[in-house]
């Protein structure tokens, strides 16, 4: 008699319903598993078998044919061990086959019965959510994840003893309460990492905030030791914090990639990545043979900061194209083509010129040449993508003992970026999704909102020779958010001219 | 021998591997013009002291393949001349110098024996201070009809000749690689521009690659062309100290920029100025100087004042000016020396800077002198 199991796999960050069937027929004593499975699928048998055996079941010497459909979807990962089991012992009919039925069943199986936790949980969950189907058996270790979307009964098991026990009761499914799905926790948790940490530099800072607040890519220049590292790493502090949609959002892509498992937590954080620059592109890019979101991706609504940019090779950084015009990336591999989000910003730092002492003549003796090709590595297809450049001098020992003006801290920074962005929010509707650096050129024409002053200098900059075509839409859009950060309605002059300083300078 | 065929003759050892000013000098002295060498028998070639073995190859191999007529038409086709040691129109001031050039390549014209010119040269990676003095000292000379001579190079070389160049005046490039390549290539227009508004000269035959030991000696034309050397910025050790050594083996005049001490790119000038290099403070020193030798011609009188005449500045604009009139600092520095807000010095240097008043290098601003 055959026995259905609802269980699913991942599909790119989407979950896809996986129905697990399993038939006991007389033949020669053996268990046959079909259905286009993966190595760790097909190992399955193994750890099924065993933890029966331990659990106190014995298999029937009998034939057994185990399917899993929809038969020409690849299916990898651990989590079909649970729903085989379960469907053998419905098959077998040691269990109420009942208390099954409509269920979503997913997880590992250790040899002694135990059952282990396994990654994706969150958008099954989601798929769980929006098919109906409304029950959910997973690993303990996964609860809290699938908890977070509401209106789904959970039950996370520990191992297999306890998950037969429950099983057993009567209507066992009616004392579980619906979640109620994600809360967010009211108090962030306070970091070690504040703006104020930093000596100086607080004309980055100031651009840094611009940045944050028009979710725009930055450029930070500078000689080793001036502190940019510190000042990216903090970029992450002043964003507004996620919405809870955003927050599902990250963690969905964290779920997938297995960063979530055994933590109790949603992703509530803004991400920070920080690849090496040895970083492969398929690393950045995510897919690999079981696809997985790549470093982009996990940098979702969060930052990606690549430290001395210019010496990741240039395959790397041209692989940054796509996702930085469209938001997310495409990755093809041999069975199928997945689309993980990735809309991130990115800060970028680099030294001024090979031996980064430039423009101290003392310690520099790089020629011009020499600058500029150094400078050429960021490609110009990635330029084009920034929309900031800032230089950062070396601060000095003597003007860090001497110190006695102010030291911007990351309370206040974030305080205006939130401003800026619920001015933003007010003008482009939606729920904090467009931001100035994503606006299209036809955007701008219709939200810029530029006084005739404003203008004035920016055709002046022009004539003069300090822009480029390129860099007049980038001037704009970070004008913009200077006007937001102070919630005028127009763009002034003096937000243009602040804008201006942040263009990229010729090397002369 | 008529001038024609001496130049074929002199291209066609000038091409020849390994023949120098120094050979052909020796082998004129002792084996007569160029003609009567070209014509030596394989035999007598191969009994001379004077050519070493290599040399003696180089010549048989090049005599067997090249016709010296057609290279020298070819030369002059395209657009390069050529002159020869001893020739009517061979710089006077290089016949001068100790190991003059035997033979000189040259696109545009030469400079002329009646004109003053001056060699303003300095360092390739130059400071601010440096473009402006740079600019200053040859747009006001070459006003005044002096030649601006130099290597062409990027930084002062390439600054001081596109000045001299948009001031209506002459200029002429030496090069350390043929005259029909343009090294570097980022100065392209300006070696366009020499061509018709000066001259690009080289003693290296056309198509010759730019090799370092090349720089040296073209050096030593640089500074032979010229009746004074003005240094603009050079560090302690350089090319530039090159070019100041031969000038004053050739016994030329050279003035240095002054500068601040400590600035790594002012010590070259500050250490010539204390071993007895005239000042240059201003054209006029330099006029005064000229004066002496070129008695008959009339540079004027009238002074040109530093800078132009100032634009109204804003009270802020002001504020911030007078600030970086001190030193040049980071606009985080003027923020608290003023007590203004970083935002608002942030406007305000980037007002200035559309101005051109102010400049910006990897975050550090200074006043930009005009």
């Amino acid at each position: 008699m055959v026995k259905k199991i609802i269980s699913g796999g991942i599909a790119g960050i989407d979950a896809k319903i996986v129905e697990v069937e399993t038939d006991i027929s007389y033949g020669l004593p053996c268990m046959e598993m079909v259905g286009n499975l993966g190595g760790e699928v097909r190992e399955a048998k193994e750890r099924v078998r065993v933890a029966l055996k331990n659990a106190g079941f014995v298999i029937p010497p009998q034939r057994i044919t185990v399917n899993l459909s929809p038969a020409d979807w690849r299916k990898e990962g651990t989590g079909y061990d649970l729903p085989i089991a379960l469907a053998l012992l419905s098959a077998m009919e040691q269990i109420e086959y009942r208390a099954l039925e409509q269920v979503f069943i997913v997880g590992e199986l250790g040899l002694n019965g135990e059952i282990r936790g396994v990654r994706g949980i969150l958008p099954m969950a989601m798929k769980v959510s929006e098919s109906g189907l409304r029950k959910m058996i997973v690993p303990k270790d996964n609860e809290k994840e699938a908890m977070a979307i509401a209106g789904v009964k959970v039950f996370g098991a520990e191992n297999l003893e306890c998950l037969l026990r429950f099983l057993k009761n009567e209507n066992c499914w009616d004392r579980i309460e619906d979640s109620t799905g994600y809360v967010s926790d009211a108090i962030c948790e306070a970091t070690d990492n504040d703006f104020a940490d930093i000596f100086g530099q607080e004309a980055a800072k100031r651009a840094l905030l611009i940045a944050a607040a028009g979710f725009h890519n930055i450029v930070l220049c500078g000689p080793p030791g001036c502190g940019k590292t510190m000042l990216s790493k903090r970029v992450p502090e002043i964003l507004p914090p996620m919405s809870e949609r955003e927050c599902l959002e990250v963690s969905r892509i964290y779920s997938v990639a297995g960063l979530l498992l055994g933590g109790d937590k949603l992703i509530t954080k803004r991400p920070f990545w920080s690849p090496h620059h040895s970083t492969t592109p398929v690393a950045l890019a995510g897919g690999g043979r079981m696809a997985g979101p790549g470093i982009l991706s996990k940098a979702h609504k969060g930052v990606l900061y690549l430290d001395e940019v210019v010496h990741f090779s240039a395959e790397t950084l041209e692989m940054l194209r796509q996702p930085m015009e469209e938001r997310k990336i495409t990755v093809a591999r041999n069975f199928a083509a997945y689309e993980y989000p990735a809309n991130f910003m990115l800060v970028v730092s680099m030294n001024p010129c090979p031996c980064g002492f430039y423009p101290d003549f003392t310690r520099c003796n790089c020629t011009p040449e020499q600058i500029r090709r150094y400078r050429e590595r960021l490609s110009g297809p990635i330029r084009d993508r920034i929309d900031l450049f800032v230089d950062v001098p070396q601060v000095t020992m003597d003007e860090i003992k001497g110190k006695t003006g102010k030291k911007t801290g990351s309370e206040e920074m974030k305080k205006l970026v939130l401003r800026a962005r619920c001015f933003q929010q007010k003008r482009y509707g939606g729920d904090g999704d467009v931001c100035n650096a994503l606006l299209s050129v036809k955007q701008m024409e219709q939200y810029l909102n530029p006084k005739k002053e404003a203008t004035d200098v920016m055709d002046k900059a022009f004539e003069r020779g300090k822009l480029s075509l390129r860099g007049y839409h980038k001037v704009w859009k970070v004008a913009r958010t200077i006007a937001d950060i102070e919630e005028s309605e127009y763009i002034e002059r003096k937000h243009v001219t602040e804008a201006l300083s942040y263009r990229e300078r010729k090397i002369e | 021998m008529d001038k024609e065929r001496r130049e074929a003759m002199a291209v066609f050892f000038a091409g020849i591997e390994g023949f120098g000013s120094a050979t052909m000098r020796k082998l004129r002295m002792e084996l007569g013009d160029e003609y009567e060498i070209y014509k030596l028998r394989e035999t007598a070639i191969q009994k001379t002291a004077l050519l070493t073995e290599k040399q003696k190859y180089y010549f048989l191999e090049n005599r067997k393949k090249i016709d010296p007529w057609t290279e020298y038409r070819r030369l002059r086709e395209k657009g390069i001349c050529v002159t020869v040691y001893g020739e009517e129109d061979y710089p006077k001031r290089l016949e001068e110098i100790p190991n003059p050039p035997y033979v000189l390549f040259y696109e545009g014209h030469l400079p002329k024996e009646e004109l003053p010119a001056v060699a303003i040269i300095g360092a390739r990676s130059c400071t601010d201070y440096g473009r402006y003095a740079a600019e200053f000292f040859a747009g006001e000379l070459a006003q005044k009809g002096i030649g601006v001579i130099s290597g062409m190079a990027s930084g002062i070389d390439g600054i001081a000749q596109r000045a001299a160049v948009r001031a209506g005046g002459k200029s002429f490039g030496v090069l350390g690689c043929g005259t029909d390549i343009c090294y570097p290539a980022s100065n392209r227009k300006l070696y366009e521009d020499l061509k018709e508004k000066g001259g690009i000269v080289s003693e290296f035959f056309p198509g010759t690659k730019p090799e370092s030991f090349h720089f040296p000696m073209r050096n030593r034309i640089i500074s032979g062309l010229a009746d004074l050397i003005l240094v603009i910025e050079a560090k302690e050790k350089s090319g530039t100290a090159i070019t100041v050594t031969t000038a004053l083996e050739q016994g030329k005049d050279v003035y240095a920029v002054p500068g601040r001490i400590g600035d790594p790119l002012s010590e070259g000038c500050n250490r010539l100025i204390r071993e007895g290099a005239g000042v240059a403070l201003h054209p006029e020193s330099i006029l005064e100087e000229l004066r002496i030798k070129f008695k008959d011609i009339d540079f004027g009188v009238e002074q040109t004042k530093y800078g132009r005449n100032s634009p109204s500045y804003t009270r802020i604009q002001e504020v911030v000016i007078k600030n970086l009139q001190e030193e040049k600092k980071t606009a985080e520095k003027i923020a608290e020396q003023t007590g203004l807000e970083i935002s608002e010095i942030i406007r305000t240097l980037s007002e200035l800077e559309l101005e051109d008043a102010v400049v910006s290098v990897g975050g550090i601003y200074a006043i930009r002198k005009q």
